[in-house]
């Protein structure tokens, strides 16, 4: 008996051991888990329970210069769906497509997310409130409704590439939206949120307010932007040409008062934004200028007082060997002057006008009419165009460039060098935003003298030369054409052109500076006389009589103008 | 050598401090679930609180009882056949869970395989203390308690409920050793059940996926590992000083089963290593005290009996507590006094009260 129960004892022992070095065991493991690496663990869960969401803050809105509404913010609604099981899922989805429009990508999308069992399915983004009423009313209880701020472009089209447009997360990705993000957008919030295992939110704390974004005064007037976007569509259109672009300019403050672009989309709907769509024409279209370039010629060697405006130049009778190369005119030219030179627009004549100047003073003078680099337009994606510095050029680059080829420049550029002689010699850097001081900023670029002489050039295109068709009646115009042979592949093509008319008006007092582009007009027309200046003379026409801006023999009868009275801010706002 | 060792107090204040933390605990991991399921935030606390007094009046009934009628033949063999009996009324019982371990007495569900494991202990007790010499000798005499417990292992391990099955496995095999046989039939004993335990793991599926699950359960934190993982982050969030009673947040779904099973995560997140410690450390006291017992017996019965319950209790406190801390196969086992448990509580409880009994010493 004694000896079976020390061996019972030893085997009680036996029994104990194990179980007490598992308990060790547990409880190291428990201080390893609890005090050690604590830290760790309690990453994990903040990482799988809370979420930081953004509050997006409501954007500001963008009026035009009269303080009519370009872009607002207004509330929209997004439906979204808790996916619990496939089958009810779908059964909703085909009852929510039966009452609001998805178009045939959008139903795929939300069809794939609902396949892949994600717990949180977007069915529509940024509806409007009667599209969230219709889903609603069916009633399912997985259907609920986030509010959410959706951009609205009253004006649809009007302006589109100006304004450009924001993303679903309101973030500016285009135009004035882009550039001006920081202080339209405003400040977004942060919300802390607390989810548990089944993603359902059980606590929500606010971490930032939001603040509401800035306003912002374009100097755009819709009237003269709707005006432009009309007659550029109409001339693309008749003229079936690939794509076209028109500036509007106040001539003495460099505020630009329309700028459109064509082809254009509906900012409101971010599916017509395209790659050949969305680009501002103005700004990012780097293209050889052609004739309109002469002004730029004309004024720099009239500014060197190189040019005497009595000496006839002889125009070769259309046909001129220059170091090589065999420059033409449309015309066959004999003997003109200086200003039936730039007038009839002969190649030939301006060629050797350049020449009276140094290809480095050319250079200078091109550089400060503003080439070869960006106008500071307040605008993402401005084109800085092209300008070579003399020592890369060939032989014939300084008479190339004197007709406005052998350079890039953007539309807005050439409407700018133009100006400057609209202005009596005044280069004005444009602007884009209403600035509270109505600053201007620019410098003299050539002498009153040249501009003078220049724009009676100018007038002349018009009166006798290649732009009659931009005459408006009552009104001296100056201008000058443009057809600018594209360059593809490195030749000079036969068939595709770049027609174009810059110019201003009333000549004497300039209240407008246009710029029509009109790329590859390819009807039966293709001078830029024929193609850009008709719609130069309708925006033009079209403008001045908004403005009230009437010819100086109608100014004398007084009854007009005790019949209306002009308010002070619509004068200002052009001279 | 006969000795009373009066009321075994460190015991009884173990056990109360267990069933106290249980209760609290219970409470704030159920309440959500009870409020979401059942409408009122006390559901789970106020069934176990029925289920706990329940357990703790048999309890008290065992120690003042003046006879030790759990070592008489008659209750002995009746407890077993009662179990039996129980075990096959589950075979026709719903399938929860893919299992069917449960039957319905009105609103209440009473698990069998609690019941069979104290009916084990005290048939095997009673048989070896009373034939001695066959179980020193071996051979043949093992083969009625072979029959019956195998009988209930076979019916246990169709439900399918492995853990309880092999549970019963390994108590039995600590009588038997306790109870001196030799070591050859041990040997046997442990070799038979491995191959059984393999060919049932092989046999059910689900088996296989927690085995599986047991090497990987971090690779896959969404998957069969879930569970571990949110114990984990669970306890490890508590840190030591915890989260503050009723704050945690492993409890809203990320553990399953959090007022039975993982119970002692949402404890150690709540009230941190603090209160996981204490109750670690009280198990152990639990564990100390019962093999005291057990070696202070004045009989051969009562040692067999106070070896069974407490090594019953305290391994499956340690399983509870090592899967949770993730040094264990995931297995379905709740924590003795602290999960919410019903019939496996009551039961537990009758066979505290048992030990304390024997520790009493009024053995004769």
């Amino acid at each position: 008996m004694r000896s079976n129960q020390t061996n019972h004892k030893e085997r009680l022992w036996i029994i104990f051991f194990p179980i007490f070095i598992w308990f060790i065991i547990v409880i190291a493991r428990l201080f390893d888990v609890q005090v050690l690496n604590a830290e760790k663990y309690k990453k994990r869960q903040v990482k799988q329970n809370e979420r930081v969401l953004e509050v997006s803050s409501e954007r500001g809105n963008i009026y035009d210069r009269k303080g009519r509404i370009l872009a607002l913010t207004a509330d929209s609604y997004s439906i979204y769906l808790q996916n619990k099981d496939i089958k009810t899922s779908l059964k909703i989805l085909k009852k929510v497509v039966s009452k609001i429009y998805f178009s045939p990508d959008e139903y795929k999308k939300v069809k794939a997310r609902i396949l892949r069992k994600r717990s949180f399915v977007w069915l529509k983004r940024k509806a409007n409130e009667f599209e969230k009423d219709r889903v609603i009313n069916l009633g399912f209880k997985n259907v609920n409704v986030i509010k959410e701020k959706k951009r609205y472009y009253p004006n649809m089209r009007l302006a589109c590439h100006l304004l450009g447009t924001v993303s679903v997360d309101n973030n500016g990705i285009e135009g004035i939206e882009k550039e001006y993000d920081k202080k339209l957008k405003g400040k977004n919030g942060e919300i802390l949120i607390r989810r548990d295992a089944r993603q359902k939110i059980y606590e929500v704390h606010k971490v930032k307010n939001w603040q509401r974004g800035d306003d912002l005064t374009l100097t755009i007037d819709s009237v003269i932007q709707y005006i432009a976007q009309k007659e550029l569509k109409k001339a693309v259109e008749e003229n079936r040409a690939k794509r076209g672009t028109v500036i509007v300019l106040s001539p003495f403050t460099g505020e630009v008062l329309a700028m459109a672009s064509y082809p254009d989309f509906n900012p409101n709907n971010p599916r017509t934004l395209t790659r050949l769509r969305r680009k501002n024409l103005a700004i990012e279209l780097n293209y050889e200028p052609g004739s309109t370039f002469k002004v730029v010629t004309a004024s720099s060697v009239i500014d060197k007082k190189k040019l005497n405006l009595r000496k006839l130049i002889y125009c070769e009778e259309g046909r001129y060997n220059y170091k090589g190369e065999i420059f033409t005119d449309h015309t066959r030219f004999g003997y003109l002057t200086p200003k039936e030179v730039i007038a009839h627009s002969s190649n030939i004549g301006t060629m050797k006008i350049a020449l009276f100047i140094k290809g480095s003073e050319f250079y200078q003078k091109e550089k400060y009419f503003g080439f070869g680099k960006k106008t500071g337009i307040q605008l993402p994606g401005e084109a800085s165009g092209v300008l070579r510095a003399p020592s890369r050029w060939s032989g014939v680059t300084q008479v190339s460039m004197a007709i406005g080829y052998g350079i890039m420049v953007t539309p807005l550029q050439m409407l700018l060098a133009v100006n400057s002689i609209a202005t009596g010699g005044y280069f004005v850097l444009p602007t884009i935003v209403k600035n509270k001081e109505g600053r201007i900023r620019g410098y003299r670029v050539v002498s009153k003298r040249t501009a003078r002489i220049v724009k009676s050039f100018l007038k002349a295109v018009v009166k006798i030369g290649t732009g009659k068709i931009a005459a408006i009646d009552g009104f001296d115009v100056a201008g000058k054409t443009g057809t600018a042979r594209k360059a593809i592949n490195g030749r000079y093509s036969q068939k595709k052109y770049y027609s174009s008319f810059v110019g201003f008006v009333p000549a004497d007092k300039p209240v407008l500076s246009i710029i029509v582009v009109i790329d590859e007009p390819s009807a039966d027309k293709y001078y830029g006389g024929e193609v850009a200046a008709p719609v130069f003379r309708n925006i033009a026409e079209q403008s001045l009589r908004y403005l009230k801006v009437y010819p100086d023999f109608l100014k004398e009868r007084k009854f007009i103008f005790a019949e209306k009275t002009v308010k002070k801010g619509e004068k200002n706002a052009v001279s | 050598m006969v000795r009373d060792q009066g009321l075994n107090i460190k015991l009884f204040i173990v056990v109360i401090f267990l069933l106290l933390v249980g209760a609290i605990a219970i409470y704030s991991s159920s309440a959500i679930l009870s409020a979401e399921v059942y409408g009122y935030s006390y559901y789970f606390f106020i069934k176990h609180l029925i289920y706990l007094f329940a357990g703790l009046i048999i309890m008290l009934f065992v120690i003042s009882s003046k006879s030790e009628f759990y070592k008489s033949q008659g209750f002995v063999y009746g407890l077993l056949i009662l179990s039996i009996a129980l075990l096959m009324l589950t075979l026709n019982a719903p399938i929860i869970n893919g299992t069917q371990r449960w039957i319905r007495f009105g609103g209440f569900s009473f698990q069998p395989s609690e019941l069979a494991k104290l009916s084990v202990i005290l048939y095997l007790a009673y048989y070896f203390s009373q034939k001695r010499e066959i179980v020193l000798k071996g051979g043949s005499g093992l083969l009625i308690p072979g029959i019956f417990v195998g009988i209930i292992i076979i019916l246990i391990v169709k439900q399918p409920d492995i853990g309880t099955a092999s549970m019963i496995v390994i108590i039995s095999g600590l009588i038997l050793f306790a109870g001196g046989i030799r070591i050859k039939y041990i040997l046997y004993l442990i070799s038979f059940s491995l191959i059984f335990l393999i060919s049932t793991i092989l046999l059910y599926d689900y088996a296989i996926k927690r085995v599986v699950a047991m090497f990987d359960y971090d690779s896959d934190p969404l998957g069969k590992g879930f569970q571990i993982v949110q114990s984990l982050i669970a306890l490890g969030s508590g840190g030591f000083s915890g989260v503050g009673l009723g704050d945690s947040t492993q409890k809203l779904y990320y553990l399953p089963y959090a007022h039975t099973d993982f119970i002692f995560s949402v404890i150690g997140e709540e009230i941190g290593f603090i209160a996981t410690f204490l109750i670690v450390v009280s198990f152990l006291v639990f564990f100390v005290e019962g093999m005291k017992i057990a070696r202070n017996s004045k009989n051969h019965q009562n040692m067999l009996i106070a070896l069974g319950v407490t090594t019953w209790i305290i391994i499956q406190a340690l399983i509870n507590v090592s899967v949770v801390i993730g040094i264990f196969p995931p297995k379905g086992i709740p924590l003795p006094f602290v999960s919410y448990g019903g019939s496996s509580l009551v039961v537990m409880l009758f066979a505290v009260g048992i030990l304390i009994k024997i520790s009493m010493g009024k053995t004769r």
